[in-house]
């Protein structure tokens, strides 16, 4: 299993550091598209949905929304919005971004309260929704990042892509080691038993420390320090409870892997449930503060 | 065209390497009486499988990137009662041991059979004598001038120019002075050059270890007569009416006399209206043409479509072979693979001190071109490519990195002291720490593979 997982990740690496890096704003955007499509169609499953037709619509509209969103405001460098973070207009990708952030604190709430009542998750037509304001946002969200100094310095907004998956990488990692060696308290048994309350507090730890030393990196302006981890903590705590909600979906859909695209990985929706719930709300509160 | 022949060699090249590596696994498992189930070359879907007599599924996989060795183990799969005394996990340290770093070996191995084979063949190559050089250059200043013979490198005797520039790589992001022992034309004994480093900078996008220095080979020296010898048709020399044996006096009015400056001239003016004055049949005529732009090699430059006559030179004066006895040649070929050796960890030491920049780590993009340029070159510098990959490879696997080999060889050395082996926790997590130490190398060469493209 770890073998074909590492195998899988050696064999797209390149591809990944290609379209965070070295295609144009407007390939990245087409990729971005195709993969959030592939997202909606494991998202359908999810809700309970059997036949493909009912499948494939779901997908479809969500792409439909996104390319609607696209047609509406042309020019991928002004997203979300031409006077953002100076001013708030509400443009339609800043729309779609605040939804998707309104979204995810329904979930969260959700989290905290339904998580042990499988009745609830099985309430398919909420979860649908839920995905048609959260798929987007990612959508925009990472567009929106990729696009942070386009015209200055090309690489950039593929270096605070990566930054931020690097950001939930460490707070699944941190999670899984400081879990292993103290991890008593469970935080899910339900949803998801192997999670604990040490394993938790460990992937803050490592997710603010990779934080930091992304932002000496990629020469972050941080007046207040204090803020920073804050945000960096409130972040991780979030990609916590985006992967959380997956594992309760797919519990109750009675799936293990939400799809087997990516061989030892699953398929995409394994790999970007905490970027849903993260991309969001990093790219808002990183731009507003001045940081990026 | 010129990628997919890259992509073949490469394949060749990655193909001969990992089989060789995995061969010194195999080779050492069954000798030491190892049961070994399967024997692949590269991974993922099967294109082609047999079981042997002997028992070993001998595949060869689709992705080509590398290979395994797959052992009888407990911690792999069920094992039956009568196997067990051949199970991996059974066998003794020191066994385990052996059978991992025969991997490495096997490149080692590989590479002074293959070095072996380059010096029995004789490799040609540009000799060590000098063109004009710069007198403000490092090499300039230390006292090297044209037609001066360089004879060794800190000691070490060269007789081509790329022996030249593997002994100054040694000293890449170094500040102490370096010794270049030189031959002036017409002495005989020679005299020590001192290279002054301290000031020394060498660009990691597009490295030029020699330029970096002011050294330069007196083959850059040659003049090449700004001659036409053919239009190519369709092209804006051909729309413009220049013919063969049309001799470039000027070009804008700056008077030309090497084919090679003329070059320089014309990739600055891309779509530009210049005036050429040509001398045709004795006569000197004007000629007007919009100089056109291609894309050789990502950078747009101007283009005129014309081609020179080959100067014809002494290669005897430019050119040397170096070429040896059986014995001789293998001795050579040991002492070079010790030598590949040690740069290697002396360039990996200085990578993690910070005397070389990360951005001088090359991934496969940079071996697949290394692969296709020395084919196109001819096989013996095909060869000598492969063994210096071999080389790396063997001692990148050695790197005690859980994942690779040299992190079991790691593991194992501390059972061997401890007398029991390490928590499967503790092995684990160093795994986990091995995965992201080995992505971290990957995705920075392969970052710096892609910005060279660009």
């Amino acid at each position: 299993m770890l073998k074909q997982r590492i195998t899988t990740a050696l064999v797209l690496l390149p591809v990944v550091i290609l379209l965070f890096f070295f295609v144009p704003l407007n390939f990245f955007s087409i990729a971005i598209g195709i993969i959030v499509f592939m997202v909606a169609i494991e998202w359908a499953r999810l809700t309970g949905v059997k036949t493909i037709t009912l499948t494939a619509f779901y997908a479809i509209l969500i792409s439909g929304l996104n390319f609607l969103i696209w047609q509406q405001t042309g020019d991928f460098k002004f997203w979300p919005s031409l006077s953002w973070p100076n001013a708030l207009a509400w443009d339609l990708p800043m729309l779609v971004l605040v939804a998707g952030i309104i979204a995810v604190f329904i979930s969260i709430f959700i989290v905290f309260t339904y998580s042990t009542l499988p009745k609830w998750w099985a309430n398919s037509w909420a979860i649908g929704v839920l995905g048609i304001l959260l798929l987007p946002a990612l959508f925009v969200a990472l567009i929106s990042i990729r696009k942070t100094g386009y015209l200055v310095d090309f690489h950039r907004g593929g270096g605070l892509v990566l930054f931020m998956f690097l950001l939930i990488w460490a707070a699944d990692t941190g999670a899984y080691f400081s879990g292993k060696a103290f991890g008593k308290t469970k935080l899910a048994p339900v949803v998801s038993p192997n999670k604990t309350w040490e394993g938790v507090i460990g992937g803050l730890l490592l997710s603010v420390l990779v934080g930091w030393a992304g932002a000496l990196i990629l020469g972050f302006e941080i007046g207040e320090p204090l803020l920073y981890t804050s945000v960096l903590l409130c972040l991780a705590g979030i990609s916590v409870v985006g992967d959380l909600f997956e594992s309760a979906m797919k519990r109750v859909a009675n799936i293990k892997d939400s799809g087997n695209l990516l061989p030892g990985h699953g398929g995409f929706l394994d790999r970007l449930d905490s970027t849903i719930a993260v991309a969001p709300i990093f790219f808002l509160s990183f731009t507003y503060f001045g940081w990026f | 065209m010129e990628v997919l022949s890259n992509i073949f060699y490469f394949i060749i090249a990655l193909g001969i390497l990992v089989t060789f590596h995995e061969w010194g696994h195999f080779w050492v498992a069954r000798k030491l009486g190892v049961k070994v189930l399967t024997f692949s070359v590269g991974f993922g879907k099967s294109i082609w499988q047999k079981t042997a007599k002997d028992g070993v599924c001998y595949r060869i996989a689709a992705i080509p990137l590398g290979g395994y060795v797959k052992m009888l183990d407990e911690r792999e799969g069920e094992v039956s009662e009568k196997d067990l005394d051949q199970a991996f996990n059974r066998k003794p340290v020191w066994v385990r041991f052996a059978i991992v770093a025969a991997g490495p070996i096997a490149n080692f191995l590989l590479a002074i059979f293959l070095y072996w084979l380059v010096f029995l063949m004789g490799i040609t190559d540009r000799n060590t004598i000098v063109g004009a050089i710069e007198p403000t250059s490092i090499a300039g200043q230390a006292g090297l001038a044209e037609k001066d013979e360089i004879v060794s490198v800190d000691g070490e005797g060269v007789i081509l120019m790329q022996d030249v520039v593997e002994s100054l790589a040694r000293r890449l992001g170094e500040k102490s002075n370096l010794a270049l022992e030189v031959r002036k034309p017409g002495y005989t004994q020679t005299q020590i050059l001192k290279l002054e480093l301290s000031n020394w900078t060498v660009d990691s996008d597009k490295p030029d270890i020699l330029g970096s220095l002011g050294i330069r080979h007196s083959t850059e020296d040659i003049i090449i007569e700004p001659k036409i010898r053919e239009v190519t048709e369709g092209t804006p020399a051909s729309k413009s009416g220049l013919m063969p044996d049309d001799l470039i006096k000027s070009y804008q009015g700056t008077k030309v006399t090497n084919w090679i400056d003329l070059v320089e001239l014309i990739r600055r003016d891309k779509n530009k209206q210049v005036t050429i004055e040509i001398e045709r049949n004795d006569e000197l005529k004007s000629v007007s043409v919009v100089i056109g732009s291609h894309k050789p090699d990502g950078e747009e430059v101007g283009f005129l479509g014309v081609s020179p006559y080959r100067p014809q030179i002494d290669a005897d004066k430019y050119y040397s072979t170096r070429i040896g006895g059986v014995g001789e040649s293998f001795s050579l070929a040991v002492d070079k693979t010790a030598k590949m050796i040690t740069l290697s960890a002396e360039l990996f030491k200085k990578l993690l001190t910070g005397d070389i920049s990360p951005k001088s780590l090359s991934g496969p993009i940079a071996i697949a071109e290394g692969a296709g340029g020395t084919a196109r070159s001819g096989l013996v510098y095909f060869i000598s490519f492969i063994a210096m990959i071999s080389v790396n490879l063997g001692f990148i696997n050695l790197l005690p990195i859980p994942l690779l080999d040299g992190g079991h060889l790691l593991f194992f050395s501390i059972e061997a002291i401890k007398g029991k082996p390490l928590s499967e926790k503790v092995q684990e997590m160093g795994l986990q720490v091995g995965v992201l130490l080995v992505f971290m190398m990957m995705a920075i060469a392969i970052f710096n593979d892609i910005s060279r493209q660009f």
